[in-house]
């Protein structure tokens, strides 16, 4: 168990030290020092990049510098990440920005990989940005693996992974991270409307009730 | 800056303030960006909502929660990694609070709730729209809603959250009153967000509280249009908040005075009904369900008899001729004066 470095909401690189199957694992330290923290790894040529993050529930500076700064040769990044309570979700779109020597990189190919599946690509932008609308694939994934173990769901909320990678100039990076479900699984705006629209009825009805009285 | 205040009336700038406010705590995230609660606090004494996508997620309310479930009750079970530092971030967040708390006291209530502010919209229009019919609540009725707030405060955001964190109840208890509350609905539909204004099927808790929260939240939009403040009066916010209110320089005062007996204007012009401004004085007057609106300083007709202060500051008086200016432009129950028929100009006769 590694402590994990104070970032002020900046990239401070510090080694950590895998074991021999790769894992490794870490922890915050002091206070203020949650929130999002940025992992990479890079392979012995420099050729091969993959970045991640990982959300400690603690207090800890938004991540708006993190995402800033520049910190490998070719990189994709979230321009935002979730606040607490919220995720990537499934149907919403959300921007990326690929950087090649810390430069937004313009008509770059992105491919899209999930843990449900899905394979997608797109181009980037002017401005290196690329568009990612999460796709709607739990449904489908789960018909197609009925009777199997559909892994953890965090909150009661099922979520999945996914990577976008980009390369250029024989170098590969790529962003890997979840998202869950669509904002309105598992909820029903029409019996809210109607309870809320009985809520008033009601209120309205003891009101005028007690008015004629 | 009594006669400053009085030039506008407060109950303007007391307007203003609470426009501005809402725009603030509802389309902020617009304006400064990306996780914004980080740049202004998220421990506000004020209700304004973390479901918002873009706002940061300002009330105090929240993390309470939050480290009840995670941090103090998941400790408990595991009982020897109970510590001090379980507490700490629970009293990080009060002393964030506090930071606030101190200058305004219970002005986040009545001056900067987005909650708050819609009720009293919502209780102008319907007298605009000919809809509004006063109903203050008796001392009888206050009696039985006024310990309302307490057992919210007590069931919904200390024990219920904490019962969570201890794995008994179910994990969406783990912040049982964010579940329920109104004003997670207001603002998330006033950003465009239907989220919150659904009925969750993931558990039964969840169909529960969801359904709670609607129908909730449709009793209380009828509600605020022919009663000041109705959610204000079971508010665990409020509750929390006079927890901390004799701990602030800002206050209000009143005196006694003679005519006061046969007087009772401030409690009309109270949103709340409070009783107690009128007949009481001294700290008993400055009640737990005051939101430190000022509108019984601005009723109250008879000069310095009660007054908003910040330490020995007067920030507003009670004064006659504030009161005279004040009743033409609306009455104290909180509607426009009727109109008094004109009367015909009457030719003098020359001497």
């Amino acid at each position: 168990m590694q402590d994990f470095p104070s970032s002020k909401g900046e990239s401070i690189p510090n080694e950590l030290n895998a074991t021999g199957d790769g894992s490794f694992s870490m922890k915050i330290g002091g206070k203020n020092q949650g929130n999002y923290h940025w992992l990479t790894a890079t392979d012995d040529q420099e050729s091969r990049f993959a970045s991640t993050v990982h959300y400690f529930s603690n207090p800890g500076p938004a991540p708006r510098q993190m995402l800033k700064q520049s910190k490998l040769p070719l990189e994709i990044k979230p321009v935002n990440l979730p606040r607490e309570h919220q995720r990537f979700r499934a149907n919403e779109n959300w921007d990326f920005i690929v950087l090649s020597q810390g430069k937004p990189l313009a008509n770059a190919t992105v491919s899209l990989e999930t843990s449900n599946d899905t394979t997608a690509t797109m181009t980037s932008n002017a401005s290196g940005i690329v568009s990612v609308n999460f796709p709607d694939d739990f449904a489908a994934f789960a018909e197609k693996h009925k009777g199997h173990d559909m892994g953890h769901a965090s909150h009661g909320r099922k979520s999945a992974q996914f990577a976008l990678s980009v390369e250029h100039d024989n170098q590969t990076s790529a962003f890997n991270y979840k998202y869950g479900e669509d904002a309105f699984t598992n909820k029903s705006i029409v019996p809210a409307v109607g309870l809320a629209f009985g809520g008033s009825l009601i209120t309205g009805f003891f009101l005028f009730r007690r008015r004629s009285a | 800056m009594s006669s400053s205040i009085s030039a506008a009336t407060l109950g303007r700038v007391r307007l203003v303030v609470q426009i501005l406010s809402f725009l603030f705590l509802v389309y902020g995230g617009l304006l400064v960006g990306h996780y914004s609660a980080e740049k202004i606090s998220g421990s506000l004494p004020a209700l304004s909502c973390a479901y918002d996508q873009l706002n940061g997620g300002y009330c105090v309310l929240i993390p309470t929660q939050h480290q009840l479930h995670h941090r103090v009750g998941e400790a408990l079970v595991q009982m020897q990694q109970f510590s001090y530092k379980v507490i700490i971030p629970l009293l990080f967040t009060f002393l964030s609070f506090y930071v606030f708390f101190v200058f305004l006291n219970k002005m986040f209530c009545g001056w900067i709730c987005p909650l708050g502010t819609f009720q009293e919209m919502m209780y102008k229009m319907s007298h605009f729209f000919g809809l509004q019919k006063n109903h203050s609540l008796s001392v009888n009725q206050l009696r039985f809603i006024r310990p309302i707030k307490w057992l919210m405060l007590a069931i919904l955001v200390f024990i219920l959250p904490l019962v969570a964190g201890l794995g008994v109840a179910p994990h969406a208890a783990g912040d049982a009153f964010c579940q329920v509350c109104p004003s997670r609905v207001l603002t998330t539909l006033a950003s465009g967000n239907f989220e919150q204004l659904t009925i969750s099927t993931a558990g039964v808790a969840d169909i529960i509280f969801s359904s709670i929260r609607a129908l909730l939240f449709g009793s209380i939009v009828v509600l605020s249009m022919t009663m000041r403040q109705p959610f204000c009066r079971i508010c665990p916010l409020l509750a929390f908040n006079a927890l901390f209110q004799k701990l602030s320089p800002m206050r209000l005062v009143k005196k006694e005075h003679e005519k006061c007996e046969k007087c009772g204007v401030c409690t009309k012009a109270c949103p709340m009904d409070i009783q107690e401004i009128w007949k009481e004085s001294g700290s008993k007057a400055f009640h737990d369900d005051c939101t430190l609106c000022g509108r019984c300083a601005e009723f109250c007709p008879d000069d310095n008899v009660i007054q908003v202060k910040f330490g020995p500051i007067a920030l507003f008086s009670s004064s006659r001729e504030y009161y005279k200016k004040r009743i033409k432009q609306e009455k104290p129950e909180g509607i426009k004066p009727t109109k008094k028929a004109k009367l015909r100009p009457v030719a003098v006769e020359p001497n």
